[in-house]
This record gives C-alpha cells, structure tokens and sequence, in this order.
C-alpha cells in the first residue's frame, strides 16, 4: 500500500522549519539587524562579546551580530541563485542529451569531461581569479564548474526512462521533442536532481564562502562570511571572536541544509515510495 | 477486405558488440518478414522469446527503425517518416504494452495521459474531457478513473485505460503486444473480450502478440509463427492450431500443452 504524502513526509519537517528559519533570518535581514552592519565605531573596535554587542566587533568597531545576519543574506542569496542556475542548466542540458543523443550529445559531454578532469575549487579560483574580484565573478566562476555534476545526473536518469513503455507511448501520442522533454522527463528526474541540489547547498556556501575568504569573492564593506572570516584572520589569537561568529554562521547554516538534504534522499528514497502493510 | 497494413520484407539486425564497426557482425533479428492485416482482422504473432516478434511490431510502430524493407500503412509508406508525416501515422495506429503501469507516466492521471494525444491536436478541453470519460466508459471504467494516478488502479483496470488510451485517436491498426502477458487469467480474459468487441465494433485490423498458444482460437482471425527474426508458418487460426506444418508450431504447441498440464 502507498505510504500517505503526509506520513511520507513528516519527517522532513523538522529540517525544513530549521532551513525556513534561517532563510527567514536572510529574507529579513535589514529588520533584525540591532545596528548599521557597516557603520563603524573605532572606539569600541575589536570589543568581546558584551551586553551591547552581543557577538563582539571588528577591528572597525562594527557590530558582528548585525554583520552575520546580514552576511545570512548576501551568502545564502548568492549560495541559492548560484545553485539554481546550475542546476536548471545542468539538468536541462542533461536531459536534453540523454533524450536526444547525438552530435549535441557527445559535445555537451565530453565539454562536461573536460570541467569534471579539473579539481573543482583549483578551476574555481583560477576562473574568479581571471574574470576579478566580486561576489557575481565568484558565482560565475563557482557555475562554469558547477554545472557538469548535474549534467551528468540529469543525462544518465534521461538515458534510463527514455526507452521506458510510457515514453514510447507518448511518442506515439504525437508528442514532439518539446513536450516529451517537458511533460515526461523533466518531471520524472525532478526528484533526485532536487535531493542532489539539497545536499549541494551547504558544498556552495563552503565554496562562495572560501572565494571571499580568499578574497575572490565579495568585496568590503559588503558583509559576508567569508570575507568577514578573512578580516579575522590575522586577530585569531587576540580577537578569535572575529572570525568564530561567521565560522559558526557557516558551520550551523551547513550543517542544517545538509541534514536536510540527507532526510530529503532518504524520503524520496524509490525502496521507501511504497510498503507493504 | 481493405488492406490496412503491409510489410514488405523487413530486416533488421543489431550490431555486434564485440566486434569493432557498426556493420562488422550483423545479427539479424528479422530476416526479410512479410505479413498483412486488412481491417477488422487479427493477426497473431505467436513464438519463443526471443523469436524476434515485439521487434517485429516495434518496428511497425516505428519505435524502431527498419534496415531493410517497407512498412505500407493506409496506401502510405512509413518505413522513413518522420516528424508530421509520423504524428499522422500514429493517428492511425496505436499500441498497447505489455506492462500496463510501465505505460503510463507516474506523475501523470490516467486521464492526463489518456487524453495527451487529443491534446496534441488541439482538441479543445471540454470536448477533451468528454470523450476521455465516454473512451474510460467504454472499456468499463468509471470516468472518475481519469483523476487517479496508474500506481493507485490494478494491473487489469491499467491495461484498460491502456486499451482506451489506444482507441482514443480512433485508430485503424492496433498493435498489442503482449497486453495480456502481465495480468490473471480471469483479467486476461475480460481484456480479451473488450478488445475482440472492439475490434468487431470499430472495424480496426489488430496485430496481437502472444506466446499462449491458448488465447488465439479466442481473438486471432490468423497465426503468424516466427522464430529466428523468420516467419516459419502461417495460415488461419483453425488451421495452423488444427493442423500445423512446420516442426517448429508443433514443438511450439507441445510445450505449450506441457505447460497447460
């Protein structure tokens, strides 16, 4: 018997409330920030955790808690669009591939071969490093890499439900390239494309975040992660809560997207879709 | 009688993997077949697995491609269509699976999927509608069948929206490869029934593919009996079941007798 919607579902629940809330926490940025993330106070720069600023500031005096949760922002915003471009690339490509075959095919491939030979973060840095800093290069560089992965997962589920009875049948139909590709294959390698870019949200946030650490990605004043973890860098010993505060940002917003993600294969699991009674 | 379709001596044959080069090792799988259906006639294909007879049909529906040979459909040759001269062909043959679940989308309605081709041809939505629950009717479906998905049907109820999903185009040729293979013998038999009173009602030719031996005194006009991508014997039903000629329809009934007892 099918395993209700609901009862399938429910255990994604937790983890989705903790995803909406840091998403929340993002969308809501400029109304939960205590202070201007970017004004500075040098008299009170480099201040511990206190009943003011309850995370510390920087070297400029400026408030880390209001820097973080704006910094939700700039990273999560950049982390998902990035993701989403990639994915809708790479899995359109990919099923264009595998359901067509051919000359497009082999090309689009083997250009995949040739992104998926280099080491993914080395491409990266050169590719940002190249087109100069800024948090969209670093994106752009982060995509030229990117979209490989889902090109080779969306080609490979394409390949496998393209001979499958009910293609034929819509083929006879009288459905043409377009509609096959819209109405039955995407749809039907939606789902582990989706897990797949869930597991991969905490992966873009490491990687965007690491380009700004490397000073690749968003540039000052703009408040984000990495960037912020760089500015800490050098007062590790004396200030550490410099860079603990975006350290932990990262760690925990990681961390809750890639517990999500795991529940999310595990419920779209094929083995679990039915069970016996 | 009108002819609906004929195959004139198709070949096809599968590359050989092991060996390099696309014509380095041909093993055929049909070896130059020739057969007609006229309409309101029902030809079974009848052998082994293996026996080259779903290829036979596959290429028919032009779900794959013949090397050799012509496909005649309606007075029209079909062996190279492609794009609209293709649609036009399925408008006047459609095929039933033999999985009926693996032949619908899994995230589609039956009806949905039931009333693609209609849609396809810009059939207005109501009208659409109307003919889905008069096509879910006539198979023995309740028109609410069209809101449920095919993993919440039976195998019998699915192999029914599959038969109505056919005839929804109103066709001249049904193929129906073994769309009765997967189902009960109780189910077998009343998808048999709707689809000889379909054929009767319609006046559609029928190629019907089985490898029971039994069901075609019930449904088949005449028997096609191949092995080896080869056609070795046919003839009318009563003839071939009454009095086969070639060794290979009398080894082919023996076993299947065998596997009755």
């Amino acid at each position: 018997m099918d395993v209700s919607f609901g009862k399938r579902y429910r255990p994604l629940l937790p983890y989705l409330a903790l995803a909406g809330m840091v998403l929340a926490v993002a969308v809501f940025a400029p109304f939960l920030t205590p202070y201007d993330p970017n004004a500075q106070n040098l008299e009170g720069a480099l201040a511990a955790p206190n009943g003011t600023n309850l995370l510390g500031t920087d070297r400029y005096g400026r408030d880390l808690l209001s820097r973080v949760i704006m910094g939700s922002r700039t990273t999560l915003c950049a982390s998902l669009l990035l993701l989403l471009s990639i994915a809708t690339m790479g899995s359109f490509l990919g099923a264009v591939c595998g359901y067509r075959g051919g000359r497009l095919d082999s090309l689009l491939m083997r250009m995949s071969d040739v992104f998926l030979a280099f080491p993914q973060m080395v491409f990266a840095v050169a590719a940002a490093g190249a087109l100069g800093g800024g948090l969209g290069n670093a994106a752009a560089a982060l995509a030229i890499v990117g979209w490989p992965k889902y090109a080779r997962i969306a080609r490979g589920l394409a390949l496998t439900i393209r001979s499958m009875p009910y293609m034929e049948a819509a083929r006879m139909a009288g459905t043409g390239t377009v509609g096959m590709l819209w109405h039955h294959v995407l749809p039907n390698i939606a789902g582990p494309i989706l897990v797949t870019a869930a597991l991969d949200i905490g992966t873009i946030i490491m990687e965007l975040a690491g380009l700004s650490f490397l000073g690749l990605g968003a540039q000052p004043p703009t408040a984000e992660w990495g960037a912020m973890m760089n500015n800490g860098r050098s007062m590790l010993q004396t200030a550490p809560w410099v860079i603990l505060a975006p350290g932990t940002a990262i760690f925990l917003t990681v961390a809750v997207f890639n517990l999500l993600g795991d529940k999310l294969r595990d419920v779209m699991d094929p083995k679990q879709l039915r069970t016996c009674e | 009688m009108e002819q609906v379709l004929e195959v004139r001596n198709i070949k096809k044959y599968f590359a050989d993997g092991r060996k390099k080069g696309k014509n380095g090792a041909r093993q055929w799988v049909l070896d130059g077949v020739s057969f007609s259906v006229g309409a309101g006639e029902v030809l079974g294909i009848v052998g082994r697995s293996g026996c080259g007879k779903s290829t036979t049909v596959r290429t028919v529906a032009r779900l794959l491609d013949a090397d050799e040979g012509e496909i005649i459909l309606c007075g029209r040759n079909i062996t190279r269509a492609t794009g609209s001269a293709l649609a036009a062909a399925y408008e006047k043959m459609q095929m039933i699976f033999q999985l009926p679940e693996d032949s619908f989308d899994p995230r589609k309605t039956l009806g949905w999927s039931i009333g693609e081709a209609m849609r396809n041809r810009g059939m207005e939505k109501s009208r659409r509608e109307g003919r889905i629950d008069a096509l879910l009717t006539e198979v023995g479906l309740s028109p609410s069948y069209k809101e449920r998905y095919p993993h919440e049907v039976s195998g019998g109820e699915c192999q029914r929206a599959a038969i109505s999903r056919a005839v929804a185009l109103s066709p001249k040729l049904l193929i129906c490869d073994e769309a009765t293979s997967a189902l009960d013998v109780t189910v077998q038999a009343q998808v048999i029934r709707l689809l000889r009173r379909l054929v009767k009602e319609t006046g559609m030719a029928c190629l019907f593919i089985t490898h029971d031996l039994a069901l075609l005194p019930q449904f088949a006009d005449r028997v096609m009996v191949m092995h080896g991508g080869r056609i070795v014997e046919e003839g009318r039903t009563d003839e071939i079941m009454g009095h086969p000629q070639s060794p290979y329809t009398k080894e082919l009934m023996v076993a299947d007798f065998f596997q009755m007892e």
